[in-house]
């Protein structure tokens, strides 16, 4: 797993997808482009080769990302919206996902550096390749409920 | 002569629970609290007419003092942050919508049978970690580093005072990002009963195991 470096600050991705980012955020800081397993709040990012049980869909739909981005988790589902963005032709993303845990939202694949967005998380910068993006879960709680866990939206 | 409030206030005494957990721009427009709403945009939209949503401004916003937050934030501990003419409204906490309770009387019970992370969260701020864990009678199992969250600990704990049929345990994690006064929200995540390492569990969270989140490279 590594770490690399890239000039891409969260200022100027804002500035580039025109997407919102909080104010109090470092828009200075140079965002880590990382090949390994990020979190972003209640997602994360997991290149397909470090899990088990998920596979693309031979018939999956790939939409091609635009400079303005893809939400893959929707301000309406839970508050604030995750954001793929990427430079246009360099990557495409997809739902046609079978996850065994039911988390996986999709995967992209990128062929050179993607990010993903959030007003209150900032940016987390994805090396060239495939991922899958998860959501997080919980334990639910509550008794009389058939499903043994619930997602988590922060 | 029709109170325009009163109208929206109707409409949002039902669009209101569907913004529970969602985070609130400090001088709401009507568009965005329906964009913060869980709702279908669409079947929202045709509910408010375009003459009555330019009317409708909530008529009493009380943003947070910038030098608690670095930024404005919507916040009210007296009652609806955002009120509409019949008295009703939306209650935020630091940005966050939640129901009344969590102002008017937090409580383990309450927080307990809570099912969103951020109203849980809001209602423990307001009681405070440490009382909280004491009066949950949260019992300490093990703690860790957080992977990829540099300086912050992920501490599993038993929930001892489950009583009804669904014994767990509660994963105490740090968020990546701090806030804008530089403090860092912590979250207490439910977890199943089988874990004893907080690594196990936090992977648990995202389908990995815990070998797989061991090698989290990066949280914000």
């Amino acid at each position: 797993m590594h770490t690399m470096t890239m000039t891409v600050t969260l200022g100027g991705l804002a500035a580039r997808t025109g997407l919102d980012i909080l104010g109090h955020l470092e828009r200075e800081m140079t965002i880590p482009v990382i090949d390994g397993p990020q979190a972003q709040g209640d997602l994360i990012v997991i290149p397909l080769d470090y899990v088990t049980g998920i596979a693309i869909a031979p018939n999956a739909h790939w939409r091609e990302v635009p400079t303005t981005g893809i939400d893959v988790l929707r301000a309406a589902a839970a508050g604030n919206p995750h954001t793929l963005v990427a430079e246009p032709g360099t990557c495409r993303w997809t739902t046609g996902v079978r996850d065994q845990t039911g988390l996986a939202l999709g995967a992209l694949t990128a062929d050179d550096v993607a990010y993903l967005v959030h007003p209150e998380h900032g940016g987390s910068g994805i090396a060239p390749g495939r991922c899958v993006i998860r959501r997080q879960r919980e334990r639910s709680g509550r008794p009389g409920q058939d499903r043994r866990y619930q997602f988590i939206a922060d | 002569m029709q109170d325009p409030y009163l109208e929206m206030g109707q409409l949002f005494r039902r669009l209101a629970p569907d913004t529970i957990g969602t985070t609130m721009p400090v001088f709401p427009t009507i568009d965005q609290i329906i964009a913060a709403t869980r709702r279908s945009q669409v079947q929202v939209r045709r509910q408010v007419d375009d003459q009555a949503a330019e009317r409708a401004v909530a008529v009493h916003t009380e943003p947070l003092a910038a030098s608690r937050h670095g930024e404005l934030r919507l916040h009210c501990e007296d009652g609806p942050a955002i009120a509409f003419g019949d008295g009703y409204g939306i209650h935020v906490l630091h940005g966050t919508a939640v129901p009344e309770w969590v102002l008017a009387g937090p409580s383990v019970d309450l927080i307990r049978r809570e099912p969103n992370v951020e109203v849980r969260r809001s209602a423990i701020e307001r009681i405070g970690w440490d009382t909280y864990i004491r009066q949950a009678a949260l019992s300490p199992v093990a703690t860790c580093p957080d992977p990829g969250n540099p300086g912050a600990a992920l501490s599993l704990y038993d929930d001892l005072a489950d009583d009804r049929g669904f014994a767990g345990r509660v994963l105490l994690v740090v968020n990546g990002t701090p806030e804008p006064d530089g403090h860092r929200r912590r979250y207490g995540i439910n977890v199943p009963a089988i874990f004893d390492d907080p690594v196990d569990a936090a992977g648990w969270t995202y389908g990995l195991d815990g070998r797989q989140y061991a090698q989290l490279a990066r949280r914000t």
